[in-house]
């Protein structure tokens, strides 16, 4: 099997999104030349990636001052607060009101349809969340890159496949503490997923 | 001397990879030197976690270099030992050095 001219492109994007922008040409420059001078393997990469990360969100966050930490500590708190309150109350219901208009157009199964719906909910609530955090953001902060919407597109990308696999609506069988679990892992993915948005965005 | 003045093992490799190389101390040439001289395969997570614990400590100081090609037209990122770093890796040396002075025929002879 002939090894790959290039590195995954997938790790040094999860890398380059962890490592803000201050660490990003660093490391991927290190990791870039250690390849290609080594003949390195892509699972050689993708495992010092795997490693590089937990150093690298506390760098991330190393560069960021007092001031900008609180700021993003609180906005993602609050991001991941609202999600996770809009999961468990309305995102299930909505997602049945919904689902049973459009069960008799859908051409996909009651199932799919259910699911279908409530992804496309959860990705527009937790859109707007980000959304209205990235305009906190762009007040408290001048050097805010107005890039937000390549920040949702991430998000959306990121999100809907876990939300598809896991999201179950309408369906409380017996097991909460398995759901609140689903839940929470949701919520915590969210909250990664907008700390490392918005401290791209923002600028340091 | 306080507790926080005492050098790791990998703290203490990693600044004599930097005397070793000068000016050229960057991610991978520090790798290389450590791979070289102590025989050990270290992940660049592990370097630059070090590296900035000796930063914080201010026994290291980084700048930002120039970018080449080979890198894919991004920068390396030079490390420097400070007077700070050498004067406590001079003292760990010296500490090491008299603590095991004699000591390996020693322990030789005591597990024959």
């Amino acid at each position: 099997m002939s090894r790959p001219r290039s590195p995954p492109r997938a790790a040094q994007w999860l890398l380059a999104f962890v490592a803000g922008k201050d660490w990003e040409e660093v490391l991927l420059g290190d990791l870039q030349e250690a390849f290609d001078r080594d003949q390195r393997s892509t699972y050689w990469y993708w495992s010092e990636v795997i490693r590089a990360l937990p150093m690298t969100l506390v760098l991330s966050l190393k560069s960021l001052t007092p001031r900008q930490l609180r700021l993003e500590l609180a906005v993602s708190i609050l991001v991941a607060t609202l999600i996770w309150m809009w999961e468990i109350h309305i995102a299930q219901a909505f997602a049945w009101m919904i689902a049973s208009q459009l069960i008799s157009f859908s051409p996909l199964s009651v199932s799919a349809t259910c699911k279908a719906a409530y992804v496309a909910l959860y990705s527009v609530v937790t859109l707007s969340v980000l959304h209205l955090a990235g305009i906190a953001m762009r007040r408290l902060h001048t050097s805010w890159q107005s890039s937000y919407l390549r920040m949702f597109a991430i998000a959306l990308l990121c999100l809907s496949p876990v939300l598809f696999y896991i999201a179950e609506p309408g369906i409380h069988d017996g097991a909460p503490t398995f759901r609140y679990l689903q839940i929470t892992i949701v919520a915590l993915a969210t909250l990664l997923v907008s700390r490392a948005l918005i401290r791209r965005n923002v600028g340091s | 001397m306080s507790k926080e003045k005492f050098l790791g093992e990998f703290e203490l490799t990693v600044l004599a990879a930097l005397l070793r190389l000068g000016d050229d101390a960057y991610g991978v040439s520090i790798l290389d030197e450590i791979r070289s001289c102590a025989g050990r395969n270290v992940s660049i997570g592990a370097l630059y976690s070090t590296l900035n614990r000796l930063e914080t400590k201010a026994y290291v100081s980084g700048t930002l270099g120039e970018a080449t090609a080979v890198r894919g037209g991004r920068a390396k990122r030079y490390f420097k030992i400070t007077p700070d770093g050498l004067e406590q890796f001079e003292r760990s040396v010296a500490v090491l050095r008299r603590m095991t002075d004699g000591l390996l025929p020693q322990s030789r002879g005591a597990l024959a």
